[in-house]
């Protein structure tokens, strides 16, 4: 039986870039599954998402985030989507991860939730539900750093989950 | 570490760690949806789902789990959530499986609760069976980003699971439930 999940795309990068696009995403799945790892950024910044080059303000978000004894919880109508937040500490620094599920990515009759989890253990966790108050089959999905870049090294990679 | 959920890919359709085992959208209301006759030869299971119910006067409502049709107050589960206000956790033990909330008739059109729940060794016939879900919504009535985890407390293998919406409600149309197996090595 064939593999529910498949590789659809993957990019280390060989030189820094302040945004990452996929596009021209296949249809033919039920889930998409986005995974940043190794993330290493310029400076203090913030991993945003937008879809199908979308800039309104047609991104909802609530993340819950615990930082030591700290936690907290936002919620924001934003242009954007924000899946993370890096606190530069060295060049040489990594663990920082994202996982990104977006479930029922070509559904018509449904804005797109996703659902996301960010972790470095250095720093903290977060988990955050993100919806695109859109019922567009996502075709373009853009990673954006806030400011400064992601720098060479950090991994992309999207999957596509069958149903 | 892989990360949460991500066990196999194929790049070429090859046979991986995570196979469909079945899919049911709604095309109209529905109290409950259930997998059955769950093969054993998986290690693990996973539920991927995106919910919403038709419970009046309200935007969510409970999702229930029971394990081959155990109904009965044989579970517990803690949650820890976060509201966009605040951060909280709950528990309950002897009570029905709760494993996640649905949205509900007084959310923001169109908005479902995504959901993502994986059943670890459930044809262990040692253990009890504990669910570990991630899920979340956001809308005008409110938000939830929220883990949770939900044990049934018997040893029997899983060969049925049910998905039944809380409060009396239904799943409306649209709701897409889905069951993988996860090979072991």
């Amino acid at each position: 039986m064939a593999s529910a999940y498949k590789a659809l795309a993957n990019l280390t990068l060989s030189s820094s870039a302040s945004t990452v696009t996929f596009s021209s995403i296949s249809g033919n799945y039920r889930d998409l599954v986005l995974v940043i790892s190794d993330i290493k950024m310029s400076t203090d910044a913030t991993v945003y998402i937008r879809y199908n080059s979308d800039t309104g303000s047609n991104y909802n978000q609530v993340f819950m985030s615990g930082q030591g004894s700290v936690t907290a919880s936002q919620s924001a109508n934003s242009t954007r989507f924000d899946i993370g937040y890096y606190t530069y500490a060295s060049t040489t620094d990594t663990g920082f991860n994202i996982e990104a599920d977006i479930l029922d990515y070509t559904a018509t009759d449904k804005h797109k939730t996703a659902i996301v989890r960010s972790n470095r253990a250095s720093a903290g966790t977060e988990s955050f539900a993100a919806r695109w108050a859109s019922t567009s089959a996502i075709t373009t999905i853009a990673l954006i750093a806030s400011t400064g870049t992601f720098s060479s090294g950090t991994k992309f990679a999207l999957y596509g989950v069958t149903s | 570490m892989l990360p949460w959920g991500i066990l196999a890919a194929s790049g070429s359709g090859a046979a991986g760690a995570m196979e469909l085992i079945s899919t049911t959208i709604l095309s109209t209301t529905s109290t409950s949806v259930t997998f059955s006759s769950i093969p054993a030869t998986y290690k693990h299971l996973q539920i991927r789902a995106t919910t919403r119910t038709d419970r009046s006067g309200i935007h969510v409502a409970s999702v229930i789990a029971s394990c081959n049709s155990d109904m009965s107050s044989n579970y517990s589960y803690h949650q820890l959530y976060g509201t966009g206000s605040a951060v909280g956790s709950y528990g309950l033990a002897n009570t029905t499986g709760y494993i996640a909330t649905a949205t509900a008739a007084t959310q923001t059109g169109s908005v479902f609760t995504s959901l993502i729940s994986t059943l670890l060794d459930y044809a262990n016939t040692t253990n009890y069976k504990t669910f570990r879900t991630l899920h979340g919504f956001t809308g005008s009535a409110g938000h939830n980003i929220e883990l949770s985890s939900t044990n049934w407390r018997n040893t029997a293998a899983v060969s049925t699971l049910t998905l039944t919406a809380g409060s009396g409600s239904n799943f409306i149309a649209g709701s897409r439930f889905s069951l993988y197996g996860i090979k072991g090595a």
